[in-house]
């Protein structure tokens, strides 16, 4: 192999869109390496009941590298990204894979054809950046061995309404290496939660994404709580299919030896929503142990 | 590892054939399963009995592939044992998480959650299952179901 790959996710905040207007935007992917394509994703933040109804006016269309457009007009995000948007770790994929250059530029063009303004839209690009043999410090299997499917549950304790938390430690057992390839995330029961995100790292500090990633896209769950809009006149429904069948993938999948660490930054920010409280926040880290024989 | 596709799993070995099979144990017909539980509390090692057919004087195994649990129960959680008593999780895992579809309630037939590359089950193997309550409110008359998909691996006659 003549490059190494890396799990990246791009999270794109685009400005606040008037009613009726749109905008086009570049936005520039990190100089460190070449960003690959695979997959998208769209999201706003909760409204007052748990959905994202505002992205039923939401149209769009994206660039290659040279601001070739893949749609000759506008698509709308329900068309684009199919059912949830591409959320609950469940992005729509983008075949064949479309490649930008260290320091690329993808251009956005989305309007907004509801009656409110549009805030806090976000698109997300999910792919791997693909860099040089070497680039990034990883670890892969033994020559010999044998793998269990495994997975490691815990919770953040006691995540307040508005809270920050940088350089998160998880470490994997000592009996054993992890393969991590999955993930879930939330919570299932009440008190509920709305606008949790995550930054992935690696025991260096790097990311694993440009900006924190909503739990909802990166990762999903069964029970989920967000329903989404169909139609213009939205019909709302519940997230059918994603869960812990088909969670959100990490690829390529980490390697993370025996005693070692992930880096997570979890942020959660509900003070707009009535009722909110501090809760335990579960996560699942899904994936294989790795057993050297 | 390069990527492949999940259940892409080999085929079986000369002189034997794989025959799709579930387990099914539901809180009927396992009452252990339907017990009541108090917040934080937790049930240990239910067992979960497979099936001892020997089959032209070979014990026939089965590889477990895939899990699905059902419950009516939004704070239970579980941790599974393999049938050599290894822990498949560091800890217990909100059902939500970890084994049960999304959209389950009104759906049938949804997909499972792969045990990736499988576990082999060998004659006559008991699964352990642990259940905890991880809310805060008590689990009263759970209806609880799980679902355990594989193969059996049946030797083929002469």
């Amino acid at each position: 192999m003549t490059y190494q790959e890396r799990h990246q996710d791009y999270v794109w905040t685009l400005p606040t869109i008037p009613a009726g207007q749109q905008i086009v935007q570049p936005f520039q992917f990190d100089p460190d390496a070449p960003f690959v394509l695979r997959s998208l994703a769209a999201r706003i933040p909760y409204d007052a009941n748990g959905t994202q109804t505002a992205l039923a006016s939401v149209s769009l269309r994206w660039s290659g590298p040279v601001q070739d457009y893949r749609h000759q007009s506008v698509v709308p995000a329900g068309l684009m990204l199919g059912p949830y948007f591409g959320q609950y770790g469940n992005p729509m994929p983008v075949y064949p894979e479309v490649q930008f250059p260290a320091s690329g530029v993808t251009w956005l063009q989305v309007v907004n054809g509801g009656a409110s303004p549009l805030t806090g839209l976000q698109v997300f690009m999910r792919g791997v950046k693909r860099g040089r043999p070497g680039q990034w410090a990883t670890y892969t299997y033994p020559a010999k061995m044998r793998t269990i499917p495994f997975s490691y549950p815990f919770v953040v304790s006691s995540l307040a309404v508005t809270d920050a938390r940088t350089n998160q430690v998880f470490q994997v057992q000592s009996n054993g290496d992890f393969v991590f390839r999955a993930g879930q995330a939330g919570r299932v029961f009440a008190p509920q939660t709305y606008e949790v995100f995550l930054t992935l790292k690696d025991s260096n500090g790097y990311p694993y994404s440009n900006a924190p990633v909503h739990v909802d896209v990166l990762f999903g769950q069964s029970a989920g709580r967000a329903a989404y809009p169909v139609g213009s006149a939205p019909l709302l429904v519940p997230p059918i299919g994603p869960g812990a069948s088909a969670p959100g993938l990490i690829y390529p999948e980490i390697y993370l030896p025996q005693d070692h660490i992930l880096l997570y930054d979890i942020a959660r920010n509900d003070s707009a929503y009535g009722g909110a409280q501090a809760a335990d926040f579960p996560l699942n880290f899904m994936g294989s142990k790795v057993i050297p024989q | 590892m390069r990527y492949r596709p999940q259940y892409a799993y080999p085929k079986a070995p000369r002189g034997y054939k794989d025959q799709d099979f579930a387990y099914y144990f539901s809180s009927v017909g396992n009452p252990a399963l339907g017990q009541n539980i108090a917040a934080g509390a937790l049930i240990t090692n239910i067992p979960l009995q497979l099936d001892r057919d020997i089959y032209l004087d070979e014990p026939v195994p089965f590889l477990w592939r895939a899990t699905k649990v059902l419950t009516n129960q939004t704070g239970l959680a579980v941790q599974f044992a393999g049938p050599d008593g290894t822990l498949l999780s560091n800890d217990f895992e909100a059902v939500g998480l970890s084994y049960a579809p999304g959209g389950a309630s009104p759906i049938v037939g949804l997909s499972s959650v792969p045990n990736e590359r499988g576990i082999e089950c060998p004659l006559g193997a008991v699964i352990l299952v642990s259940l905890k309550n991880i809310s805060s409110a008590g689990i009263v008359s759970p209806v609880t179901e799980i679902f355990l998909m594989g193969v059996k691996r049946w030797k083929v006659a002469a």
